[in-house]
Protein backbone atom coordinates (compact mmCIF):
# COMPACT_ATOMS: atom_id res chain seq x y z
CA UNK A 1 0.00 0.00 0.00
CA UNK A 2 1.76 2.91 -1.04
CA UNK A 3 1.30 6.20 1.25
CA UNK A 4 2.17 9.59 -0.68
CA UNK A 5 3.80 12.16 0.80
CA UNK A 6 3.17 16.07 0.14
CA UNK A 7 5.78 17.51 -2.61
CA UNK A 8 6.04 20.74 -0.45
CA UNK A 9 6.28 19.53 3.34
CA UNK A 10 5.88 15.88 3.34
CA UNK A 11 8.26 14.80 1.39
CA UNK A 12 10.99 17.08 3.02
CA UNK A 13 9.98 16.04 6.76
CA UNK A 14 10.74 12.54 5.33
CA UNK A 15 14.44 13.27 4.14
CA UNK A 16 15.38 15.07 7.94
CA UNK A 17 13.80 11.80 8.95
CA UNK A 18 15.82 9.73 7.22
CA UNK A 19 18.93 11.92 7.43
CA UNK A 20 19.08 13.49 4.41
CA UNK A 21 19.01 17.15 4.09
CA UNK A 22 15.38 18.94 3.56
CA UNK A 23 14.09 22.37 3.27
CA UNK A 24 10.79 23.13 3.83
CA UNK A 25 9.77 26.13 1.81
CA UNK A 26 9.36 29.14 4.57
CA UNK A 27 5.63 29.75 3.68
CA UNK A 28 4.22 26.42 3.56
CA UNK A 29 4.69 25.01 7.43
CA UNK A 30 3.82 26.01 11.17
CA UNK A 31 3.97 30.24 10.09
CA UNK A 32 1.23 32.30 10.22
CA UNK A 33 -0.48 33.86 6.86
CA UNK A 34 -0.33 37.53 7.04
CA UNK A 35 -2.97 40.03 6.11
CA UNK A 36 -1.89 41.33 2.63
CA UNK A 37 -4.40 43.93 2.50
CA UNK A 38 -7.78 44.27 3.51
CA UNK A 39 -9.98 47.02 2.21
CA UNK A 40 -12.97 48.22 0.49
CA UNK A 41 -13.34 50.97 -2.55
CA UNK A 42 -16.60 53.57 -2.59
CA UNK A 43 -17.56 54.18 -6.01
CA UNK A 44 -18.36 57.66 -7.59
CA UNK A 45 -18.89 58.32 -11.18
CA UNK A 46 -17.45 54.89 -12.50
CA UNK A 47 -17.27 54.02 -16.10
CA UNK A 48 -17.00 50.40 -17.64
CA UNK A 49 -13.37 49.71 -18.22
CA UNK A 50 -12.24 51.61 -14.57
CA UNK A 51 -9.97 49.55 -12.68
CA UNK A 52 -9.53 48.90 -8.26
CA UNK A 53 -6.21 49.07 -7.40
CA UNK A 54 -6.44 46.32 -4.56
CA UNK A 55 -2.67 46.28 -3.85
CA UNK A 56 0.76 46.62 -4.85
CA UNK A 57 2.47 43.09 -3.32
CA UNK A 58 5.74 41.44 -3.87
CA UNK A 59 6.08 39.78 -7.60
CA UNK A 60 7.17 36.63 -4.91
CA UNK A 61 3.99 37.11 -2.74
CA UNK A 62 2.32 34.31 -2.12
CA UNK A 63 -1.69 35.18 -1.94
CA UNK A 64 -3.38 32.44 -0.51
CA UNK A 65 -5.40 31.83 -3.31
CA UNK A 66 -8.85 29.97 -1.40
CA UNK A 67 -9.21 32.10 1.29
CA UNK A 68 -8.60 36.07 -0.47
CA UNK A 69 -12.18 36.89 -1.42
CA UNK A 70 -13.89 39.78 -3.17
CA UNK A 71 -17.35 40.37 -2.37
CA UNK A 72 -19.59 43.52 -3.16
CA UNK A 73 -22.83 45.88 -2.47
CA UNK A 74 -25.59 45.27 -4.20
CA UNK A 75 -25.22 46.15 -7.58
CA UNK A 76 -27.13 45.37 -11.19
CA UNK A 77 -25.00 44.24 -14.39
CA UNK A 78 -21.36 44.38 -13.37
CA UNK A 79 -18.84 42.12 -13.50
CA UNK A 80 -15.69 41.46 -12.42
CA UNK A 81 -12.24 40.88 -13.97
CA UNK A 82 -10.00 40.21 -12.06
CA UNK A 83 -5.88 40.20 -12.39
CA UNK A 84 -3.07 42.77 -13.11
CA UNK A 85 -2.28 45.15 -15.81
CA UNK A 86 -0.88 42.13 -17.56
CA UNK A 87 -2.99 39.85 -17.34
CA UNK A 88 -6.43 41.37 -16.15
CA UNK A 89 -7.97 38.47 -16.34
CA UNK A 90 -5.37 35.88 -14.86
CA UNK A 91 -7.82 35.01 -12.04
CA UNK A 92 -11.29 35.86 -12.88
CA UNK A 93 -13.26 36.82 -16.03
CA UNK A 94 -16.48 38.52 -16.08
CA UNK A 95 -17.67 37.53 -12.56
CA UNK A 96 -20.98 38.38 -11.02
CA UNK A 97 -20.84 38.72 -7.56
CA UNK A 98 -24.42 38.61 -5.45
CA UNK A 99 -24.98 41.03 -2.60
CA UNK A 100 -24.10 39.33 0.74
CA UNK A 101 -21.80 36.57 -1.27
CA UNK A 102 -18.05 36.26 -0.54
CA UNK A 103 -16.21 34.59 -3.59
CA UNK A 104 -12.98 33.78 -3.53
CA UNK A 105 -9.61 35.74 -5.26
CA UNK A 106 -9.21 33.04 -7.92
CA UNK A 107 -12.17 31.61 -10.04
CA UNK A 108 -11.04 28.51 -10.71
CA UNK A 109 -7.93 26.95 -8.68
CA UNK A 110 -5.54 24.70 -10.19
CA UNK A 111 -4.11 22.55 -8.16
CA UNK A 112 -0.58 23.24 -8.69
CA UNK A 113 -0.81 26.87 -8.14
CA UNK A 114 -1.79 26.13 -4.05
CA UNK A 115 2.10 27.25 -3.08
CA UNK A 116 2.76 29.85 -6.47
CA UNK A 117 4.61 32.92 -6.32
CA UNK A 118 2.13 35.64 -7.77
CA UNK A 119 3.60 36.35 -10.86
CA UNK A 120 3.20 32.12 -11.62
CA UNK A 121 -0.29 32.36 -10.60
CA UNK A 122 -1.09 35.64 -12.79
CA UNK A 123 0.27 33.67 -15.30
CA UNK A 124 3.99 34.77 -16.23
CA UNK A 125 6.40 32.98 -17.60
CA UNK A 126 9.00 34.53 -15.79
CA UNK A 127 9.53 36.82 -12.66
CA UNK A 128 8.69 40.42 -14.16
CA UNK A 129 11.35 41.57 -11.06
CA UNK A 130 8.86 44.51 -9.37
CA UNK A 131 6.01 44.33 -7.92
CA UNK A 132 3.01 43.88 -9.23
CA UNK A 133 0.01 45.37 -8.52
CA UNK A 134 -3.51 43.47 -8.88
CA UNK A 135 -6.24 45.02 -10.31
CA UNK A 136 -10.12 44.88 -10.20
CA UNK A 137 -11.57 45.85 -13.42
CA UNK A 138 -15.37 46.54 -14.15
CA UNK A 139 -15.61 44.41 -17.22
CA UNK A 140 -16.81 45.14 -20.55
CA UNK A 141 -19.64 42.36 -20.31
CA UNK A 142 -21.16 44.58 -17.29
CA UNK A 143 -24.53 46.04 -18.71
CA UNK A 144 -23.99 48.86 -15.85
CA UNK A 145 -21.15 50.40 -13.76
CA UNK A 146 -21.52 50.22 -10.18
CA UNK A 147 -23.73 53.06 -8.42
CA UNK A 148 -22.87 55.89 -7.19
CA UNK A 149 -21.91 55.22 -2.84
CA UNK A 150 -21.55 51.63 -3.54
CA UNK A 151 -18.55 49.95 -2.64
CA UNK A 152 -16.17 46.85 -3.42
CA UNK A 153 -14.38 44.81 -0.85
CA UNK A 154 -11.56 42.92 -0.67
CA UNK A 155 -9.16 40.80 1.75
CA UNK A 156 -5.94 39.29 0.96
CA UNK A 157 -4.07 36.84 2.89
CA UNK A 158 -1.23 35.16 2.69
CA UNK A 159 2.96 35.80 2.75
CA UNK A 160 4.54 38.93 1.52
CA UNK A 161 6.77 37.34 -0.35
CA UNK A 162 10.78 37.03 -0.39
CA UNK B 1 -9.95 55.55 -17.10
CA UNK B 2 -10.78 55.90 -13.36
CA UNK B 3 -8.63 53.88 -10.72
CA UNK B 4 -10.28 53.43 -7.75
CA UNK B 5 -8.33 53.20 -4.10
CA UNK B 6 -9.31 51.52 -1.23
CA UNK B 7 -10.27 53.42 1.59
CA UNK B 8 -8.08 51.28 4.31
CA UNK B 9 -4.60 51.19 2.54
CA UNK B 10 -4.46 52.18 -1.13
CA UNK B 11 -5.40 56.04 -0.20
CA UNK B 12 -3.20 56.28 2.28
CA UNK B 13 -0.31 55.27 0.59
CA UNK B 14 -1.68 57.41 -2.43
CA UNK B 15 -1.54 60.14 -0.07
CA UNK B 16 2.15 59.14 1.89
CA UNK B 17 3.00 59.07 -2.05
CA UNK B 18 1.82 62.69 -2.42
CA UNK B 19 3.69 63.91 0.37
CA UNK B 20 1.53 63.51 3.58
CA UNK B 21 3.63 62.90 6.64
CA UNK B 22 4.26 59.42 7.38
CA UNK B 23 1.56 57.64 9.74
CA UNK B 24 -1.74 55.95 8.54
CA UNK B 25 -1.97 52.30 7.27
CA UNK B 26 -3.11 50.61 10.01
CA UNK B 27 -1.35 46.51 10.58
CA UNK B 28 -5.18 45.71 11.16
CA UNK B 29 -5.09 46.30 7.12
CA UNK B 30 -2.00 45.02 5.92
CA UNK B 31 1.00 43.40 6.53
CA UNK B 32 -0.13 42.26 10.46
CA UNK B 33 -0.97 39.21 11.09
CA UNK B 34 -4.89 37.95 12.68
CA UNK B 35 -4.68 35.70 15.78
CA UNK B 36 -7.13 33.08 16.43
CA UNK B 37 -9.08 34.96 18.88
CA UNK B 38 -11.40 31.54 20.22
CA UNK B 39 -11.85 28.72 18.41
CA UNK B 40 -14.67 26.82 20.81
CA UNK B 41 -17.19 24.50 20.40
CA UNK B 42 -20.09 23.21 22.89
CA UNK B 43 -22.28 20.44 22.65
CA UNK B 44 -26.24 20.40 23.28
CA UNK B 45 -28.03 19.28 26.58
CA UNK B 46 -31.44 19.45 27.73
CA UNK B 47 -31.54 23.44 25.78
CA UNK B 48 -34.64 25.11 25.53
CA UNK B 49 -35.19 28.35 23.20
CA UNK B 50 -33.35 31.55 24.47
CA UNK B 51 -30.59 29.24 25.43
CA UNK B 52 -26.61 31.02 24.89
CA UNK B 53 -23.97 30.13 23.66
CA UNK B 54 -21.13 32.74 25.19
CA UNK B 55 -19.01 33.05 21.93
CA UNK B 56 -16.19 34.79 23.24
CA UNK B 57 -15.28 38.27 25.38
CA UNK B 58 -13.29 40.22 23.32
CA UNK B 59 -12.46 44.56 23.94
CA UNK B 60 -14.91 46.22 22.48
CA UNK B 61 -12.21 47.53 19.83
CA UNK B 62 -11.52 44.11 18.59
CA UNK B 63 -11.71 44.05 15.11
CA UNK B 64 -12.94 40.21 13.67
CA UNK B 65 -11.81 39.36 10.29
CA UNK B 66 -15.35 39.28 8.80
CA UNK B 67 -14.72 36.93 6.14
CA UNK B 68 -12.64 33.91 7.63
CA UNK B 69 -14.48 33.76 11.28
CA UNK B 70 -17.30 31.00 10.82
CA UNK B 71 -19.87 28.74 12.94
CA UNK B 72 -20.20 25.63 12.31
CA UNK B 73 -22.83 23.06 13.69
CA UNK B 74 -24.75 19.87 13.70
CA UNK B 75 -28.21 19.40 12.88
CA UNK B 76 -30.00 20.96 15.54
CA UNK B 77 -33.45 20.00 14.53
CA UNK B 78 -36.52 21.45 12.90
CA UNK B 79 -36.87 24.76 13.23
CA UNK B 80 -34.24 25.61 14.89
CA UNK B 81 -32.66 29.03 14.41
CA UNK B 82 -29.57 31.11 15.61
CA UNK B 83 -28.87 34.55 15.98
CA UNK B 84 -25.72 36.23 16.99
CA UNK B 85 -24.87 39.35 18.50
CA UNK B 86 -24.43 40.27 22.00
CA UNK B 87 -26.29 40.96 25.23
CA UNK B 88 -27.52 44.31 23.76
CA UNK B 89 -27.93 43.94 19.96
CA UNK B 90 -28.83 39.92 19.65
CA UNK B 91 -29.43 40.13 15.99
CA UNK B 92 -26.59 42.33 14.70
CA UNK B 93 -23.84 40.07 13.34
CA UNK B 94 -26.28 37.36 12.43
CA UNK B 95 -30.36 36.90 12.42
CA UNK B 96 -32.37 33.89 12.75
CA UNK B 97 -30.40 31.74 10.42
CA UNK B 98 -31.62 28.08 9.61
CA UNK B 99 -30.04 25.25 11.87
CA UNK B 100 -32.04 22.61 10.77
CA UNK B 101 -29.57 21.01 8.45
CA UNK B 102 -26.42 19.13 8.99
CA UNK B 103 -22.64 20.12 8.67
CA UNK B 104 -23.17 23.73 7.57
CA UNK B 105 -20.41 26.59 7.83
CA UNK B 106 -21.42 30.56 7.76
CA UNK B 107 -19.56 33.12 7.74
CA UNK B 108 -20.49 34.80 11.09
CA UNK B 109 -20.60 38.47 10.55
CA UNK B 110 -23.64 39.39 7.92
CA UNK B 111 -22.23 39.52 4.60
CA UNK B 112 -24.88 42.11 3.45
CA UNK B 113 -23.65 44.73 6.03
CA UNK B 114 -22.15 48.10 4.60
CA UNK B 115 -18.77 47.61 3.43
CA UNK B 116 -17.35 50.62 5.96
CA UNK B 117 -18.85 48.33 9.23
CA UNK B 118 -17.91 44.71 7.65
CA UNK B 119 -14.20 45.59 6.46
CA UNK B 120 -13.07 48.93 8.86
CA UNK B 121 -15.18 48.67 12.22
CA UNK B 122 -14.28 47.98 15.58
CA UNK B 123 -16.66 45.25 17.58
CA UNK B 124 -18.47 47.60 19.18
CA UNK B 125 -19.61 49.76 15.95
CA UNK B 126 -20.30 46.40 14.02
CA UNK B 127 -22.73 45.20 16.50
CA UNK B 128 -24.46 48.94 16.41
CA UNK B 129 -23.58 50.89 19.69
CA UNK B 130 -23.53 54.51 19.09
CA UNK B 131 -19.80 54.65 21.09
CA UNK B 132 -17.75 51.69 22.69
CA UNK B 133 -19.31 50.67 25.88
CA UNK B 134 -16.25 51.20 28.24
CA UNK B 135 -16.79 47.16 28.83
CA UNK B 136 -15.88 43.88 27.14
CA UNK B 137 -17.96 42.45 25.04
CA UNK B 138 -19.57 39.06 24.89
CA UNK B 139 -20.47 37.54 21.68
CA UNK B 140 -23.53 35.33 22.28
CA UNK B 141 -25.09 32.86 19.68
CA UNK B 142 -28.89 32.47 20.92
CA UNK B 143 -31.03 29.68 20.00
CA UNK B 144 -34.35 30.42 18.73
CA UNK B 145 -37.53 29.09 16.55
CA UNK B 146 -37.76 25.59 18.39
CA UNK B 147 -36.05 23.73 20.79
CA UNK B 148 -32.67 21.85 20.12
CA UNK B 149 -32.05 18.25 19.74
CA UNK B 150 -29.59 16.66 22.37
CA UNK B 151 -25.86 15.50 21.17
CA UNK B 152 -25.64 18.41 18.35
CA UNK B 153 -22.45 20.12 18.37
CA UNK B 154 -21.69 24.09 17.39
CA UNK B 155 -18.46 25.55 16.70
CA UNK B 156 -17.02 28.61 16.05
CA UNK B 157 -13.64 29.83 14.99
CA UNK B 158 -13.04 33.74 15.54
CA UNK B 159 -9.99 35.44 13.36
CA UNK B 160 -8.65 39.09 14.02
CA UNK B 161 -7.00 41.14 16.50
CA UNK B 162 -8.26 41.69 20.28
CA UNK B 163 -6.52 46.04 19.67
Amino acid sequence: MAKLYGNLVGSQVQALAQGRIGIVPPHCKDTPDQVLWRDYAVFQGAAVGDTISMGVLKSTALVDPLNSVIANDAMTGVRWDLGDVSFPTAFAAALNVEWGQTVPLVAAMKANLVAAPLWQLLGYLADPGRPIELLARIAAASTAPPANGTAFIWALYGRAGL
Amino acid sequence: MTKFLGQNTGQVIQSLQAGAPIGGVSSLYKDGTDRVLVRDQVVTAGNVIGDLVSLGTFRPTAYLDPFLSSFSYDALGTGVTLNIGDAAHPVAMRVAFPAATADQTLIMIVPTMPAALMVAAPLWQRLGYAAPPGAPIELLAFIAGANPVNGARLSWQIFGRNV
